[in-house]
């Protein structure tokens, strides 16, 4: 005599039922059960129904002028980025570091427990940022570093503890990851050294981040042309690891996953 | 290599032929999945128009470790997330009657249904598209993908980035979400 517990464990697998996915064991169990459940069995009729009614639903014609106005739309769009597809860099593979002429785009993931971190990049013109970011000399490093000090001191103590910058091994590897490494550095300092996350080798806009964070329920607190700022609950964390790492080819994770608020910031290379 | 995996191929090259190819075989299919995520036509249009625009700018980013029919329905399923985060808070959506053209119901009545058939026949899909509008959006996302457009749970999967668990989950939810809503249905196609 079968249970109500067998019955709700049976419950679960309808749907796998109906669409054929159990092994043929399971199948003859799951049948075995329904000839004597009269609930289940019902259960199995009407969601059956329901498939059958959602397969009726008929397709719509694309409208008459749709590929012509998606040709349209492209060139609007391809004009606009002043981009063709064939002259299109391929970035894949090894990033091409050219001195300071690099085509690279980087993601840099930080966490921020306030909103300074941001601000004083925000406070640079763009060439400027880019400029610190790409060809920070010994004087500036020094001088990021000691504003990431003072950041680090405007935090709670164990935040300014976790500050310290991640000892950068730059002797190992090839000169071009040497180098790329070096980059990163600098701009770790500048990032009040939270950066929990780097990607390298992405074509993302900010729209696209945005994208990702709505299409998981995160909350965007703020955005830029430059990138956004997201509040990320612990679970979401792991889904926005996961969908950045599709993106690029990530080349260092952190591991301060206590902080809710984050910052994700597009630094684009220039030739 | 099959034909489509070819086209993609084609295309992955910056060759717009083949680009305009892959719009031909799977324009329609994403125009109606657009459709029936906000339930009108108008919407839907400028949703897969903007998913394909997406989609020829990112031509790069496509990873051949997945379908590229998957990889499309991502960004539509995003480009549709997007659209009803920003709908809310504009006005509520209009959602058209579903009313199949006339053609198609010629065909029905060719197939020896009366026209008082016909009649309930549409009346029965109006309520199935109303009902699919009223799902919350990633669980009207699974019933589309699966009964309509017949992915598989890994392809769903895919589409959504969300491990197969939350899939069947998510279409357990869905059915019975339909079931109770439709009940008053049952039956009337003499099943």
């Amino acid at each position: 005599m079968e249970t109500e517990m067998d019955c709700r464990k049976w419950k679960k697998k309808i749907n796998e039922y109906i669409d054929d996915l159990l092994s043929e064991d399971q199948k003859a169990a799951f049948e075995l059960h329904i000839a004597n459940c009269p609930d289940c069995s019902r259960e199995v009729h009407e969601l059956r129904e329901v498939v059958s009614m959602v397969k009726t639903l008929s397709r719509k014609d694309l409208p008459n002028d749709f590929e012509l106005n998606l040709r349209r739309a492209i060139e609007t769009d391809e004009l606009r980025r002043n981009v063709s597809v064939r002259k299109r860099i391929d970035y894949s593979g090894i990033i091409k570091w050219t001195g300071a002429a690099a085509a690279i785009f980087l993601i840099l993931f930080g966490v921020l427990t306030d909103r300074f971190n941001l601000n004083f990049l925000e406070a640079y013109p763009q060439q400027e940022q880019q400029r610190i970011l790409m060809e920070a000399t010994p004087a500036q490093e020094d001088a990021a570093t000691d504003n990431a000090q003072n950041d680090a001191n405007l935090m709670t103590p164990s935040v300014a503890e976790e500050s310290k910058p991640p000892a950068v091994d730059a002797t190992n590897g090839k000169d071009l990851e040497r180098e790329a490494h070096t980059y990163t550095a600098d701009i770790l300092r500048i990032e009040t050294n939270a950066i929990d996350l780097k990607v390298y080798n992405v074509k993302v806009t900010v729209d696209d981040l945005r994208n990702i964070a709505q299409m998981h329920g995160i909350e965007v607190l703020d955005f830029s042309c430059q990138g956004v700022t997201l509040s990320v609950e612990e679970d979401h964390r792991e889904i926005l690891y996961r969908e950045l790492s599709l993106l690029g080819q990530i080349v260092e994770t952190g591991d301060r996953m206590g902080s809710d608020t984050i910052s994700i910031m597009i630094l684009y290379g220039v030739e | 290599m099959s034909e489509e995996a070819m086209v993609v191929e084609e295309a992955l090259t910056g060759n717009v032929p083949a680009f305009e190819k892959l719009v031909s075989m799977y324009g329609k299919r994403i125009y109606n999945y657009c459709y029936r995520m906000t339930g009108n036509k108008e919407d839907a249009e400028d949703i897969a128009q903007d998913v394909f625009v997406k989609s020829y700018r990112s031509l790069g980013g496509f990873r051949r470790n997945s379908q590229f029919s998957t990889w499309l329905y991502r960004i539509a399923y995003n480009a549709c997330i997007d659209f009803h985060r920003k709908k809310k808070f504009v006005t509520v959506h209009a959602l058209e009657h579903d009313e199949d053209n006339r053609q198609l119901v010629t065909e029905i009545a060719s197939d020896g249904l009366s026209l008082e058939e016909e009649v309930l026949m549409n009346e029965r899909k109006n309520a199935v598209h109303q009902a699919i509008a009223k799902l919350r959006p990633e669980y009207r996302t699974v019933v589309l993908l699966r009964d309509i457009d017949g992915l598989s749970y890994d392809e769903i999967s895919g589409v959504l980035n969300i491990p197969l668990g939350t899939v069947k989950s998510y279409i357990s939810r869905a059915r019975e979400e339909l079931r109770i809503s439709l009940h008053y249905e049952f039956g009337k196609d003499g099943n």
